[in-house]
């Protein structure tokens, strides 16, 4: 009698997680629905949070939003920070930059203090700064546009992210395409080189053992081929950049780049390249977008296990994409192969 | 009516409600697609009446469409999917019932699928449906009893039935035929079943077929069907290996070493240069033991590195019906493996060995990558790292 009974308890609450997944997506797409069906005019964001998110999924999904809902890119303006204008091209018709909204100094302040109120950096909901954002972004449009919010897609993704709903849900909501890098003047550049970009993150700490791995592996690029550092101009977030501008054959972007052009001319300088080699997260998902062949670095992929997946799928069936190769310094390690050499 | 009778009540409940809701969903599709095509009519013939209007049911038209293509969608990536996983488990429902017992297999296709999802399946199907061992009896290929240890009492290998060229040829036939992963069962599989019945005097067996495993899963390999569904079906313990006084010649620490050529790590003179460079690292660090075969009972191939100082190999330590079952217990043994990312490596961190696969292509590993490292972290597994020859090529 308990058996049939378990298993009908199991399948009824199995039954009842997937209607509540359902109920869910089916409450965002009446949402969303709601928004770009209107037929009025559209701001998408504004994006303030992490760059990952925004290549990987919020730039797919709103490639299908405006693909799906017919939208007119001239109707349609995208909000977003750093010069991320070239990401938005085919998508929205304008772009208003948040530094030429908010001082990047004040933009930072304001951001750390909301991730550490709301205990994430992710647009879950409207915050106060994104209110302000579109406030001013109207302003200095002049008419007041309908808003397709980051939370949106937040709330479509979530399932997924939670292994609740199917790559084919995912894929069936975005739509992957090759990027367009700006032309950027890069004075006193090699001609050559591989661009590098790493930072602490989850994925990649900051103990001393990583450190050393990936200096030495920076070393070694930088002993084959000239290397040039993306370190940003500003920093928003809680993320750090790894100090390896004393390492020979190495050249900083960073005074190429100002707080409001960065993600501009990091994009550039990336398309540029012979490869890039980084951090698995941030501009690492960009840059085989921008056709470059890319490894991406990792200590723990305990977090990147469903973007490694979406990834690689996305970058498999992107025609002209480049090569996407995770690396695992503790498998490199274990193997007996120095790191750099 | 008894209050035992309840469940079954209930479950024949939701069925008709599943059957019905399935039957009103294409009514609705098929209606939807109507009302679409009658509105774009509509919308043709009041084109020129007014801009109004024309943009009215323009936006109406529209919005028909996504709705017919959402329907469509729905009905191909969720309802098709249901419908199907229901009538899988309408007949594992039906095998698990009775008192008979219940022949698992025969498994005869690709290690990696064995022990990532069909091992994991069985435990899942033992435990859900509360069948005894004693009524399971497993049927696979080249010795890997152990693996279903705890979920089958009994095991018969097919090797122990037939010679390993017979085997072998059986299986280039399976495969020429375009059945690489047992899909319906084939003559021979019907005929190992038969084999087995008559070798262990069992009559009459409910037969749990791989087919059905694969039936239930192709639509998460497909990416129709989420992790969770997978997950919610398999059931991913620790293994323990037996000790056998055979492997007290393997050295106290050492790494176990198996690549062998396949999608991942097709055989190209960079590949064979940078696995060999690899082998040859890892050998100034520890021993090494390479499990190669010398076999041949696949399409896949192993790479060597006899030449290598100090490799260690287990040729003229197995036997056809031994080999997986031997290279599974020295796996158990060592203190890393490393080898293609594929087959054993799936089985290495469930043993508690740290591993890394390598690969060259992972067109074909994403999704097992995804499952692999979720189902690794909820079993508290060794780490795994997969990592990819391009970017070791780059940064070591």
């Amino acid at each position: 009698m308990r058996r049939p009974f378990n298993r009908w308890r199991s399948r009824a609450r199995a039954l009842g997680e997937s209607w509540r997944v359902q109920r869910d997506q089916w409450g965002v797409e009446r949402d969303i629905e709601r928004v770009a069906g209107s037929g009025e005019p559209l701001l998408l964001g504004p994006w303030t949070g992490e760059v990952g998110y925004e290549v990987l999924y919020w730039l797919p999904f709103l490639r299908w939003l405006v693909a799906a809902y017919r939208v007119d890119a001239q109707q349609v303006v995208a909000v977003s920070r750093g010069g991320a204008a070239p990401w938005y091209a085919g998508i929205a018709g304008a772009y208003v930059d948040v530094f030429d909204l908010v001082a990047p100094d004040a933009f930072a302040r304001r951001s750390r203090a909301l991730a550490s109120q709301t205990g994430t950096s992710k647009q879950q909901a409207m915050s106060p700064l994104d209110d302000e954002l579109v406030a001013a972004a109207a302003a200095r449009l002049g008419y007041r546009p309908r808003v397709v919010h980051p939370s949106l897609m937040f709330r479509l993704f979530r399932a997924f992210w939670s292994g609740h709903a199917s790559m084919s849900f995912l894929e069936r909501h975005t739509r992957y395409a090759r990027v367009v890098a700006p032309a950027v003047p890069t004075t006193g550049l090699p001609r050559e080189y591989v661009a590098v970009k790493f930072y602490t993150a989850r994925s990649l700490p900051a103990d001393p053992p990583t450190r050393a791995a990936v200096r030495s592996m920076v070393m070694g690029v930088a002993a084959r081929t000239p290397v040039v550092l993306l370190d940003p101009a500003v920093r928003v977030d809680e993320h750090e950049d790894f100090d390896l501008a004393d390492i020979p054959n190495t050249t900083s972007a960073q005074p190429l780049m100002t707080p409001a052009t960065n993600l501009a001319v990091q994009t550039a300088l990336i398309a540029g390249a012979r490869a890039f080699v980084g951090t698995c997260g941030s501009v690492a998902w960009l840059a085989p977008m921008l056709g470059i062949d890319t490894v991406a670095v990792l200590a723990d992929a305990a977090f990147l296990h469903a973007h490694l997946h979406v990834g690689r799928r996305a970058f498999h069936r992107m025609p002209g994409a480049g090569a996407f190769s995770p690396c695992d310094l503790g498998a490199v390690t274990r193997l007996g192969l120095t790191v750099g050499s | 009516m008894t209050i035992r009778n309840l469940p079954v009540i209930a479950i024949n409940l939701a069925r008709r409600f599943a059957r019905r809701t399935a039957h009103w969903w294409s009514v609705g599709a098929r209606e939807s697609r109507g009302i679409t095509r009658r509105a774009r009519r509509a919308a043709e013939q009041v084109g020129g009446a007014g801009g109004a209007l024309a943009t009215a049911s323009q936006a109406s038209v529209r919005a028909g469409i996504r709705a017919s293509r959402r329907l469509d969608r729905f009905g191909e990536h969720v309802v098709t999917p249901i419908r199907e996983e229901r009538a899988v488990l309408r007949r594992i429902e039906r095998i698990a019932s009775g008192r008979a017992p219940i022949v698992l297999g025969p498994w005869i296709s690709e290690v990696g699928y064995e022990v990532l999802y069909w091992v994991p399946f069985l435990r899942w199907f033992q435990d859900r449906y509360g069948i005894h061992p004693d009524r399971l009896m497993a049927v696979s290929r080249g010795g890997p009893s152990w693996w279903y240890a705890g979920i089958a009492a009994r095991y018969v290998d097919v090797l122990s039935l037939y010679g390993s060229v017979q085997f072998a040829e059986q299986a280039a036939a399976r495969r020429t035929a375009g059945d690489q992963k047992q899909g319906e069962p084939s003559q021979w599989e019907r005929q190992i079943v038969a084999d087995v019945c008559r070798r262990t005097g069992v009559s009459r067996p409910n037969v749990l077929s791989p087919g059905l495993m694969y039936r239930l899963f192709r639509h998460v390999w497909h990416g129709d069907r989420s992790l969770d569904f997978l997950l919610r079906h398999t059931e991913f313990p620790q293994l323990s290996a037996p000790r056998a006084p055979d492997d007290d010649w393997l050295p106290p620490t050492f790494a176990a070493v198996k690549f062998y050529t396949g999608p991942a790590l097709p055989d190209t003179p960079d590949t064979r240069a940078q696995l060999r460079t690899c082998v040859a690292r890892l050998s100034e660090r520890m021993p090494i033991v390479t499990l190669d075969t010398g076999l041949g009972l696949d399409e896949h191939r192993d790479y060597l590195f006899g030449d290598v100082p100090g490799v260690l190999d287990l040729r003229g330590r197995m036997t056809p019906e031994t080999n997986l079952g031997v290279q599974s217990r020295v796996v158990a043994r060592a203190s890393l493996f490393v080898g293609t990312c594929g087959s054993l490596a799936w089985l290495a961190p469930m043993l508690g060995v740290p591993t890394v696969g390598l690969y060259a292509d992972d067109r074909h590993l994403s999704g097992h990558l995804y499952v692999a490292r979720y189902a690794y972290r909820r079993m508290k597994a060794a780490r795994f790292s997969a990592v990819d020859l391009a970017a070791l090529a780059q940064v070591a």
